[in-house]
């Protein structure tokens, strides 16, 4: 059913969607197997857009988007045999069982996984007997991803699995989305503005700002490009615009460089011209999207 | 050698920590044969006490490769010794394999680890290898009091004097243990 000589579980090229007040512009994105990529973006930046397209319940105006070697939107039906779904828009039967659920979708999907379920019920706290409208937001959360979770799919597509839980069920759902990782042959793709979560699970991150993507890389290279210099000055000295550097702040003789290209020469760059480099810090990522976020918004807005 | 018994799934422990949690996954082949499995583990693929701290600043690679180094130091992990496979690691961590893939590749730049192809990783055969790195560990501590020091403009006598007294009053505090 799937093709696995693809290399990548999801690609998209030039996926363009456009809307009355907002654009999805000339997406290119790829994931290659095996990987979880972490899709990160402030509300209303086009996450779940781009996350509709790839499950071909939104058709792009123009570009490709291929998923699992499927063309997407045109080829849906063969994809999602193998493709695990899940966002906070999808209602369960709220006058039915978790059990129910379970039976239902074990009856649609050869792969469902009996024993991998039962632990996972386990696992998350869950009770196959109890109706959906009895369910906590996280309970509902956990069961919505037990369901497809269980069916062992290759791909994981999963919109905001941990917005608005606590930090145990969190917890839970990270530990068995790595759990997933284990299988080298499975990926997944979840977005998120929980930049932590992001941080600690993914292997390539995605930034998108506005419909578009700021940057999409493997994520030690995103994180080790990155770094915070505190500068000490004397007084009199000007500091240049040196390639790289994205933001600079300086009060008195304390000034902090913001670089997103850093090298070792930049900090020997800055001592020759008189201050010192007092330090240099890496950043968190939840650092990084706020710098990105404002700097690739000012560059836009020039 | 630790020996555990495990039904099928049925008695997999979900409130067990997550590092022997993932040294079973990988017996998971295994549950198909019979429900009653007894699975042996040998220490070392077990990866223990390494874990991640969220208010530690540095990147967690170097987390990851500061607590591998210290476990060869201290002699828990020794010369030749298998080592979890990067995937086991990121699995028990809960963290992205291409993190674990990064500390694996900076230690084994630096001599500290082996990783070969198809049969996984080891600790490197150098002899000596834990003392030298307590040793490194030792130059770069003493490294950054010298940075402190100069910051604050003392001079070397007063750095060593200094020295001097902390290693006092840890053998004061060594003996003062053996009195009680």
């Amino acid at each position: 059913m799937t093709d696995t000589a693809t290399e990548f579980a999801i690609e998209l090229r030039g996926v363009t969607k456009k809307y009355r007040y907002f654009t999805l512009d000339k997406i290119d994105l790829k994931l290659p197997r095996g990987q979880i990529m972490g899709l990160i973006g402030a509300n209303g930046a086009g996450k779940s857009t781009t996350i509709r397209i790839l499950m071909g319940l939104v058709h792009q105006d123009s570009g490709q988007a291929r998923v699992l070697g499927h063309s997407m939107p045109a080829e849906q039906v063969a994809a999602k045999w193998d493709i695990g779904f899940a966002s906070e828009d999808m209602r369960l039967y709220d006058s039915m069982t978790l059990g129910w659920h379970m039976k239902f979708i074990r009856s649609i999907y050869p792969n469902w996984d009996r024993a991998y379920a039962q632990l996972l019920l386990k696992r998350f706290g869950l009770r196959a007997e109890q109706k959906i409208k009895g369910l906590s937001h996280g309970q509902r959360v956990k069961s919505a991803l037990l369901l497809v979770l269980a069916r062992k799919p290759e791909l994981l597509v999963l919109d905001e699995p941990t917005t608005g839980l606590d930090p145990v069920a969190r917890h839970e759902i990270l530990r068995e989305l790595t759990h997933v990782m284990a299988d080298e042959g499975r990926s997944i793709l979840f977005s998120s503005h929980n930049t932590q979560d992001v941080e600690q699970i993914s292997d390539q991150i995605t930034f998108i700002d506005r419909g578009r993507i700021i940057d999409s890389m493997d994520k030690e290279l995103y994180l080790d490009r990155w770094r915070r210099l505190r500068l000490e000055v004397p007084l009199g000295i000007e500091l240049p615009a040196f390639p790289g550097i994205i933001g600079l702040e300086r009060e008195g003789r304390l000034a902090v460089a913001t670089s997103n290209a850093f090298v070792p020469d930049l900090a020997s760059a800055y001592e020759s011209t008189g201050a010192r480099v007092q330090r240099i810090e890496s950043m968190t990522l939840e650092e990084i999207f706020i710098a990105n976020v404002e700097h690739s918004r000012e560059e836009v807005e020039v | 050698m630790l020996t555990c018994l495990w039904r099928g799934w049925e008695l997999y422990p979900p409130e067990q920590n997550s590092v022997q949690y993932g040294s079973l996954i990988s017996f998971d082949h295994l549950r198909l044969d019979k429900g009653l499995i007894l699975c042996i583990l040998s220490m070392h693929s077990m990866p223990g006490t390494v874990t991640l701290s969220q208010s530690d600043k540095r990147p967690m690679y170097l987390q990851i490769m500061e607590q591998i180094k210290q476990r060869i130091a201290v002699g828990d992990w020794v010369e030749g010794q298998p080592i979890p496979s990067i995937r086991q690691l990121a699995v028990d961590l809960q963290v992205s394999v291409i993190t674990v893939k990064r500390a694996y590749y900076e230690l084994e730049r630096e001599g500290v680890i082996i990783t070969q192809h198809g049969k996984g990783s080891r600790v490197s055969s150098t002899p000596g290898l834990g003392a030298r790195l307590r040793e490194k560990e030792l130059q770069e501590h003493l490294e950054e009091a010298a940075r402190i020091a100069a910051q604050l403009g003392m001079p070397s006598k007063q750095l060593q004097h200094r020295l001097r007294e902390a290693g006092d009053r840890i053998e004061e505090k060594e003996k003062e243990k053996e009195l009680i």
